[in-house]
C-alpha cells in the first residue's frame, strides 16, 4: 500500500537548511528514480519554513516528478526532530539524506557520527 | 439522521448540474461580467435536488467514485451538499472536499483571469465554503481535513490558504487503491502527511474501480480511463489505458436512472478510442456501446464527453461509423444533436509535431491542419456540435504557428462550434514549465482571441436556439446568455481602436 512502509517505497529526508537552492535536487531526484527504478518515494522534510509553508522550497521538485508515487510529510524544524526521524528508521543502510543549503552543524555531526552519508546541494 | 464519520463535499460550482447542461457548468470558471455574481452563479450553477439529509441526487462523478470506494471498505461515508453539512458537525471526523479546480489556475478559468483581471467564481466559491462557519466549526472540533481531485496541485500555491483552512492532506491522482487506508489513518487518529501524489505503479485496474452508488451529474459515466496519445501538456495521458467493461458502464447507467438521471454523458479523453486498437477506432466496442446505452436510457440524451479529431475523422472515412452512431443511437426520438469538446490546440503543423505528435495519428502530424478541418466538416454535417479548445503559450510557440492557428480559425468559420483559447498551465510531462502570462500576450494572440470570440458569438446564438438551450425552461437562460454575448460584442466594438493599435504596433 502506497503509505505502508513496504520495500518498494524508497525514504529520502530532506533538509531545507538555510540558503542553498532546491533546483540542483530536481536532476538529482530524478536520476535517484530513473537509476533505482522507483515506483513510490516518502520525501521526509525537515525545515524552519514549517507546515506547509516549505513547499514553497520545495514545489519546483514535486512539479519535476510525474513517473512515481509521492508521499511528502513534514517532520519538523529542529536537529533534534531531524535525530529523532533518523534513529526510528530501521534500516539506515538504506537512509537517503539530502541536505539544502546550509544546516547546522550539529546535525552533520550527528550523521558523520552514525557514518550515514548525505549529499549536500 | 444517519451518523456519517467521513463527508464528501465541494462548494457550488461543483455540487451543480448546470441546469442539466454540462457545457454551461463552464460559466463557473468565469468572473462574474456585468451581472451580479449571484446572477453568474444562478445561470452557472444553480442548487442542487437533495433529500432530507442532504444527500444530492446528482454529484460530481469523481466524488461518487471516492465515495462507493469508502463505502465498500465499510466507512459510514457520504455526499452531502454543502449547504448541509452542519447537520454532521456530531458525528463528522473527516471532511473530504473534491474539485478539479479549486483556486482557478487550470485551464480556463486562468485565461479569464488574465484577461478580465477578475476571479472567477469558482475560485470564490470555494474559497468562501473553506472560509465558512460549518468548516471553522468542523476544524475546531478535531474533523481532519482532506482536499483531492485533478486540481489539488493548486494547493501547492495557495499555501497561506492551506494553513489558514488547516488542510491536513492534499492528495492527487487516481486514489482508489489508497484512499480507504488514508481515510483509516485519518479516523485513527494517526498522522497523515502533508502531500500524496498517485503515481502511474498505484493507479487502480479495472477490478479495483467502484462502481458509483449515487447519480453523477448530469449523467456522466466513464468508459475508459488514460490515453495512448501522449500530448505534453496533458496529465491525463500519463495513467494507463483502460477500458471500462460494458456490463460496468451498464450498471452505473442504471444507477443514475434510479436516481431520476434520464441522460448519459459518455466520458473518455476520446470516446471514439473505446475498445480501439491503439489509436485506430473499432466500429463493434462503439455501436455496442452505443446501441446498449440507447437501450438503457431510451428519450434521454446521450453526450460524449471529449472526442478526438484524428479518431472522429478516421473513423467515418474509414467506416461511416460516425453518421452511423448518430443516426442510429444518438439523434432517434428526441435528441437532435450531440455536444462534445475537442481539442485545436494548434493550427501549427510545426508545434504540433513537438508538443503533441501523436494528436494527428494515424495521420501525419504535417496533415493537422486539415484534419481539423475535416473533422469539423464531418461534425457539421451529423449535428455534433463541438466545444472546441486552443492553447496560446506553449512552450516552444512562435509568433508564425499563432499565425498558423488564426489561418485555420478562418478555415473553421463554415462549421457550427464554439471555440476557446485557453492559455498553457504547466501539466502533464510540461510541469516544470512556466505559466503564460499577461505579459507574454503579443499581437498574434490578440488575433486569435479575437478570431474565436467572433466565431463563438456568430455561432452561438444558432446553438442556443436550435440546439443546446432550446427547452422552454431554459428560456431564462437563453435570454441571461444572450444579454451577455450582446454586452461582449458591444464591449469588444468599444475597445477595437485599442485593440487594433496593439496589433499593429
Amino acid at each position: 500500500m502506497l503509505m505502508s512502509t513496504s520495500l518498494d517505497t524508497h525514504h529520502v529526508v530532506v533538509v531545507l537548511g538555510d540558503g542553498g537552492s532546491t533546483d540542483k535536487l530536481v536532476g538529482l531526484t530524478n536520476e535517484f528514480i530513473i537509476k533505482r527504478g522507483v515506483k513510490r518515494l516518502f520525501v521526509h522534510v525537515i525545515s524552519q519554513d514549517g507546515r506547509p509553508k516549505y513547499f514553497e522550497r520545495f514545489r519546483n521538485v514535486l512539479q519535476s516528478l510525474i513517473h512515481c508515487s509521492l508521499i511528502i510529510k513534514y517532520e519538523g524544524s529542529t536537529t533534534n526532530d531531524f535525530i529523532r526521524l533518523v534513529k526510528s528508521t530501521h534500516d539506515l543502510s538504506k537512509l537517503v539524506v539530502v541536505l539544502v543549503g546550509e544546516p547546522p552543524t550539529e546535525l552533520k555531526d550527528f550523521l558523520k557520527g552514525l557514518g550515514i552519508n548525505y549529499i549536500s546541494v | 439522521m444517519p451518523d456519517y464519520e467521513v463527508i464528501l463535499t465541494s462548494d457550488r460550482t461543483m455540487m451543480s448540474n448546470h441546469h442539466g447542461k454540462e457545457f454551461l457548468g463552464f460559466l463557473a470558471t468565469g468572473p462574474a461580467i456585468n451581472m451580479p455574481e449571484k446572477v453568474w452563479m444562478w445561470l452557472a450553477a444553480p442548487k442542487l435536488r437533495v433529500d432530507e439529509f442532504g444527500r444530492p441526487k446528482e454529484a460530481p462523478y469523481g466524488l461518487r467514485k471516492v465515495e462507493a470506494k469508502l463505502i465498500d471498505e465499510g466507512f459510514k461515508a457520504a455526499i452531502i451538499d454543502p449547504d448541509y453539512i452542519h447537520k454532521y458537525l456530531n458525528s463528522m471526523k473527516v471532511l473530504m472536499v473534491g474539485h478539479h479546480d479549486f483556486f482557478a489556475y487550470g485551464p480556463p478559468s486562468i485565461g479569464w483571469w488574465v484577461i478580465t483581471g477578475k476571479e472567477p467564481v469558482n475560485r470564490l466559491s470555494l474559497m468562501r465554503f473553506m472560509r465558512s462557519e460549518v468548516v471553522r466549526k468542523a476544524k475546531e472540533r478535531g474533523v481532519r481535513i482532506i482536499v483531492g481531485g485533478p486540481g489539488a496541485w493548486q494547493w501547492l500555491w495557495e499555501l497561506d490558504f492551506w494553513r489558514e483552512c488547516g488542510v491536513d492532506l492534499v492528495i492527487e491522482g487516481e486514489v482508489e487503491r489508497v484512499i480507504g487506508g488514508v481515510v483509516r489513518k485519518a479516523l485513527d487518529g494517526e498522522e497523515l502527511p502533508d502531500y500524496i501524489y498517485v503515481g502511474p505503479s498505484d493507479t487502480p485496474s479495472i477490478d479495483e474501480i467502484p462502481v458509483i452508488k449515487g447519480g453523477s451529474v448530469n449523467g456522466l459515466v466513464e468508459i475508459m480511463r488514460g490515453c495512448p496519445r501522449g500530448c505534453k501538456f496533458c496529465s491525463v495521458t500519463l495513467r494507463p489505458l483502460r477500458f471500462i467493461p460494458l456490463d460496468k458502464i451498464c450498471e452505473e447507467v442504471k444507477v443514475n436512472l434510479r436516481a431520476g438521471v434520464r441522460s448519459v454523458i459518455l466520458h473518455s479523453e476520446d470516446v471514439l478510442l473505446y475498445g480501439a486498437d491503439g489509436i485506430r477506432p473499432k466500429p463493434d466496442p462503439l455501436i455496442k456501446l452505443h446501441s446498449v446505452v440507447r437501450g438503457l436510457v431510451k428519450d434521454g440524451n446521450i453526450a460524449w464527453s471529449h472526442v478526438s479529431l484524428s479518431a472522429l475523422k478516421y473513423a467515418e472515412e474509414n467506416y461511416k461509423l460516425v453518421s452511423n452512431i448518430v443516426n442510429n443511437y444518438i439523434r432517434v426520438g428526441k435528441q437532435t444533436f450531440i455536444g462534445v469538446e475537442v481539442g485545436i490546440e494548434t493550427g501549427s503543423p510545426r508545434l504540433a509535431k513537438i508538443i503533441m505528435p501523436a494528436k494527428a495519428a494515424p495521420y501525419p502530424v504535417e496533415a493537422w491542419p486539415d484534419v481539423v478541418e475535416d473533422a469539423f466538416r464531418i461534425m457539421h454535417e451529423n449535428y455534433i456540435v463541438p466545444a472546441a479548445t486552443l492553447i496560446l503559450g506553449l512552450p516552444g510557440e512562435e509568433p508564425d504557428d499563432v499565425v498558423k492557428t488564426a489561418e485555420l480559425l478562418d478555415r473553421l468559420k463554415p462549421y457550427r462550434s464554439i471555440i476557446v483559447p485557453m492559455f498553457f498551465v504547466p501539466l502533464g510531462a510540461l510541469k516544470h514549465k512556466d505559466w503564460f502570462r499577461k505579459h507574454n500576450i503579443n499581437k498574434e494572440h490578440i488575433e486569435v482571441m479575437l478570431r474565436t470570440f467572433h466565431h463563438t458569438v456568430y455561432w452561438a446564438e444558432e446553438i442556443m436556439e436550435k440546439f443546446y438551450l432550446k427547452e422552454p425552461y431554459l428560456a431564462p437562460i437563453r435570454l441571461g446568455l444572450k444579454l451577455f454575448i450582446q454586452y461582449a460584442k458591444w464591449r469588444i466594438n468599444k475597445l477595437k481602436p485599442e485593440i487594433e493599435a496593439l496589433i499593429k504596433a
